[in-house]
């Protein structure tokens, strides 16, 4: 769907960060949302930890970089890192080209996916009141 | 008013620095600690790369030995540099709450940048904000700054050229600069700036400090006051400091994708010769450095800088970077006279054909 600009697709997931999240049988894959990627620029690096590695809800597991910025990626669940997208280590700019396919980033396997009710999920009444006001917030001026 | 926490811990080790901005950020972002204007100074002096960076690729390790430099890692994204012992760093850590800033945005760069500009206009610099996130004088760069975040908190550091010693610097930098022509390595000199060379004498660190720590307070509507760790912070720092001074930490990241090579292209334009020098990570395809020089006259005579500035970090795509030009030349930022975009455009698509991509 697309929502001032941004292709925001409805049956994605989605967090406070711009990171987006599509269930796919028991694992969870993640990637930068449009808006995120948009104000982010050129990407230059993107982290990726090992697999098997524990994750926490609302707890931190991976760093991006883009403009100077070293930004933070946080887990919506408790589970595990079950991939992550190798891809990313030589061209992380998958993530400008493609960010809702090429440039994916991780496989969570959650515990449970019930914490995923904290996310931003639903039509256009849900995204487009969530996505104008932090276009409000942070679009460049 | 709110109080902020002014901690200056004079000139300490690299590691030490490290260590600090990990655990500064990491408990505020908690909830815990303070808000903290936090000034940096480095003893013995270091090469620091950054985040995501080999120092392999970016540093000349055998001279930094011989030399005495310390090298290590920042926690914070961006490129290579010296700080030797006459910088002066500046920090933030703070809650995002307080720039209501959850996403690091162009208009949250400029409000960091802003108080460091103005302390350095009342000390008689003209300085200002240049996108995205640098501080410079009539075009000529005197702070480079980077950023990240830790759940609540976020942490934006910049550098402060007092004095610049430019030989060292490049000598300690392995970026392909060494590979530079002389006039080059010249036009650098062109492109930085450093107070003493604005203000014809080198101020001394508390001058610049209390310069900056005025200006923070007027900014930001806050009251600073002098504080030192709290018993959490010192704690956390006795056990995450082992690991800033490990060589674990320092060469972290292996040079495999973070390879960088120089190419350069020479056209004779009607209007005079155009030397393009670019600085890329092919492997990323991503543009690292721009060096764009020649026996023309560019107006204003900061414009060539600015356009620089403009196609730095961008990627390796030929239409994108010439768009980038073509819009500058429309948008009348930069007048060369007999010469057009097109012109600009030629070295550069030239210099992008000879990369092995």
């Amino acid at each position: 769907m697309e929502i001032a600009g941004y292709n925001i697709p409805e049956e994605l997931y989605y967090d406070e960060h711009h990171f987006w999240f599509r269930v796919e049988g028991d694992e969870l894959v993640m990637g930068m949302d449009e808006f995120a990627e948009k104000l982010a620029g050129q990407i230059v690096f993107v982290q990726l930890p090992f697999e098997g590695k524990n994750v926490s809800a609302g707890k931190k597991f991976a760093k991006v970089e883009s403009g100077k910025w070293l930004g933070t990626v946080y887990s919506p669940v408790d589970g595990v890192i079950a991939a992550v997208n190798q891809e990313l280590e030589s061209n992380p700019s998958l993530i400008n080209q493609d960010c809702y396919g090429a440039g994916w980033m991780y496989r969570l396997r959650p515990g449970d996916m019930g914490s995923l009710g904290k996310l931003v999920h639903g039509g256009r009444d849900v995204l487009e009141p969530w996505l104008t006001e932090d276009i409000k917030k942070f679009k460049k001026d | 008013m709110r109080t902020w926490r002014l901690f200056d811990p004079q000139a300490i080790t690299s590691a030490e620095n490290m260590a600090l901005d990990e655990v500064l950020l990491e408990l505020r972002g908690q909830g815990k600690g303070r808000n903290t204007l936090r000034f940096l100074q480095f003893e013995p002096r270091t090469a620091l790369v950054g985040f995501h960076q080999s120092i392999q690729e970016e540093l000349n390790i055998p001279y930094c030995l011989e030399h005495g430099i310390d090298v290590n890692r920042r926690i914070t994204g961006g490129g290579a540099l010296l700080f030797d012992e006459s910088q002066i760093g500046w920090e933030i850590v703070c809650e995002k709450t307080f720039f209501e800033a959850h996403l690091p945005t162009e208009a949250l760069f400029r409000r960091l940048c802003e108080p460091v500009a103005a302390a350095l206009r009342s000390m008689g610099v003209d300085a200002h904000f240049r996108p995205r996130n640098d501080i410079e004088v009539a075009g000529r760069k005197i702070s480079g700054t980077g950023g990240t975040d830790s759940e609540d908190a976020f942490l934006f550091q910049g550098t402060l050229l007092t004095d610049f010693d430019v030989e060292t610097m490049l000598s300690c930098l392995r970026v392909p600069l060494e590979k530079l022509k002389t006039r080059e390595i010249e036009s650098m000199r062109e492109r930085v700036t450093c107070l003493a060379w604005e203000m014809g004498r080198i101020p001394s660190g508390e001058e610049v400090k209390e310069a900056l720590a005025r200006s923070f307070e007027e900014y930001f509507d806050i009251r600073l006051e002098a504080g030192g760790l709290t018993q959490e912070e010192e704690a956390l720092l006795d056990e995450r400091l082992p690991y800033f001074r490990s060589q674990a930490w320092v060469d972290m990241v292996r040079p495999d994708h973070e390879r960088s090579e120089a190419v350069r292209a020479v056209y004779k334009s009607p209007a005079g010769l155009i030397r393009m020098t670019l600085v890329v990570n092919a492997a990323k395809r991503i543009l690292k450095q721009i060096y764009i020089t020649g026996d023309f006259l560019a107006f204003p005579s900061r414009a060539l800088f600015d356009l620089e500035a403009a196609l730095r970090g961008k990627a390796l795509k030929p239409e994108l970077l010439s768009g980038i030009v073509e819009d500058f030349f429309a948008a009348g930022k930069i007048v060369i006279h007999g010469m057009g975009a097109e012109d600009m455009c030629k070295p550069l698509s030239d210099a992008l054909n000879g990369i092995a991509l």
